[in-house]
């Protein structure tokens, strides 16, 4: 059942965001092409307004990928379509784990799609080359290879997304276990819990520096920062956020699990 | 043979209101039964119960003798008041939702039903009227071989003819052997088809009885019964 639960909330979500990921793709490509035409400034106006829109829409892949997940849940377990939702002979952690698979699915989609965008809109054997150079450079430093520093950062950036929108995920299901007020209670708790994984996340890291005094030094601003720092620092992230990620999860499949109160 | 559907001392409140009060009654096999009552007297909150979309403060639910879960929502079909479907899907799609969710939808009865509203299955739903729109639920709720039909307020909102069209409808496609649960306070039209009656009022069950019985007691139809009892 998990894959027919999925197959739905899939289409509600790329329904939308395809259209963005075709626009932006489109965008970078007339970019390319515009900048791409020499010795004419009227070709590269063109290719800055452009340049500016493929920024704004990778910007709106983003945000809308939130939004369109969190309006989702909303709709599909509390509004109208929660009468069908929830009298679907499927269980109610099946139906919490379409969402959260539905949220990295899309979500790595959409970072995927902004990376290609990126290599369509830039893509030159100077850039490239200069890209490498600089990459390397950075690898080295870290003592990694270009794919593993890579990685550790897109894996960062991408749990720490994914976190955000549980935090969304888990206000919401709080907030409509209110008898009124629900949605204003649901944006209320998303905020709080995101602003607690924030502090959380800053609190993990100065327990770690009262182990390691280089990581107090963020605190107090003595010294410079060094890679040792940096590659713990970026470490740490991953391991929170898949924890907190763990956490949320098990959270919210266990409130959804109690029952639900729809209008 | 066991009980289609047993609440027993089922309690719901929300905050400080009580909505339900030890509500406790059977619904027995093979029958069309009234759930009667005027507006905000607890109908809705009973159904809402039984489909597992709210959660009993106390009591117990037991269809075909386990609680609402994945077993029960099998065997019952139930069509709520509000429009439920995905707005944005064709007739088509939202017959393979169901297709794809229940292993008992008749897409063939569906498609008989849906041709009497000469209705194109390539029709948005979003596309339709609100009234067609309500039809399509009933359609896809009935085209399928259930035990139990839940159906909230079917006839509320809707003109005479198109009260005798979803009458007709439940009564000539309903699944041989299944039971019926109708909640409305629209009696007149309904009393016809009914075998049994349950009288709900200020959340309490105050009338359990077959209509034929209760006719013959208290010599008037079961409009007027419930027109003295509740008269405010």
């Amino acid at each position: 059942m998990l894959g027919k639960v999925l197959k739905y909330d899939l289409k509600y979500v790329y329904k939308v965001i395809v259209v963005f990921y075709i626009l932006t793709i489109l965008f970078a490509g007339l970019t390319r092409i515009f900048w791409s035409i020499e010795n004419s400034t009227i070709m590269g106006v063109f290719g800055s307004i452009c340049n500016g829109i493929t920024i704004c829409l990778m910007f709106s892949i983003l945000i809308n990928n939130m939004m369109r997940l969190w309006s989702r849940l909303v709709k599909n377990l509390y509004g109208d379509e929660s009468y069908l939702t929830h009298t679907l002979p499927v269980e109610k952690g099946t139906i919490y784990t379409s969402k959260f698979l539905c949220a990295l699915i899309t979500t790595f989609t959409s970072v995927a799609v902004i990376i290609i965008s990126i290599f369509i809109a830039y893509y030159s054997k100077e850039n490239l080359e200069f890209l490498k150079a600089s990459l390397d450079a950075v690898a080295m430093m870290y003592d990694t290879s270009i794919i593993n520093f890579l990685a550790v950062v897109f894996g960062a950036f991408f749990l720490e997304i994914v976190v955000v929108l549980q935090a969304g995920y888990t206000g919401i299901i709080i907030g409509h276990k209110a008898n009124d007020g629900k949605m204003i209670k649901a944006v209320i708790w998303g905020f709080i819990l995101y602003v607690l994984t924030m502090g959380l996340s800053l609190l993990t890291l100065y327990i770690s520096g009262l182990f390691r005094t280089d990581i107090m030094k963020l605190f107090t601003m003595s010294g410079a920062v060094s890679i040792d720092t940096v590659k713990f620092v970026l470490y740490l992230g991953i391991i929170f956020y898949t924890l907190l990620s763990v956490v949320y999860f098990a959270i919210d499949t266990l409130l959804f699990k109690k029952g639900v109160d729809v209008d | 043979m066991m009980e289609l559907l047993e609440c027993k001392h089922l309690y719901k409140n929300f905050g400080d209101k009580e909505i339900l009060k030890d509500v406790t009654f059977t619904l027995p096999r093979g029958k069309i039964i009234g759930l009667l009552g005027k507006n905000g007297m607890g109908k809705s909150t009973l159904i809402k119960l039984i489909n597992d979309l709210l959660t009993p403060s106390d009591g117990e639910i037991l269809i075909n003798g386990v609680n609402p879960s994945v077993t029960s929502k099998k065997v019952i079909s139930y069509l709520p008041e509000r429009t439920y479907l995905d707005k944005t899907m064709t007739i088509d799609q939202a017959f393979g939702f169901f297709e794809d969710f229940y292993d008992d939808f008749d897409r063939a009865k569906a498609k008989r039903l849906l041709k009497d509203l000469d209705l194109d299955e390539n029709s948005k739903i979003s596309k339709m009227s609100k009234g067609m729109q309500e039809k399509l639920q009933l359609i896809l709720v009935i085209s399928r071989n259930a035990e139990l039909y839940i159906l909230d307020e079917p006839l509320g909102g809707v003109d005479p003819a198109t009260r005798d069209y979803v009458l007709d409808t439940i009564l000539a496609n309903f699944n041989e052997g299944a039971s019926v649960l109708i909640s409305t306070h629209l009696i007149s039209d309904i009393e016809r088809i009914l075998d049994e009656v349950i009288f709900i009022d200020k959340g309490k069950i105050v009338l359990t009885s077959d209509t034929d019985s209760l006719r013959e007691k208290e010599k008037v139809s079961i409009d007027e019964i419930f027109r003295r009892m509740f008269k405010c």
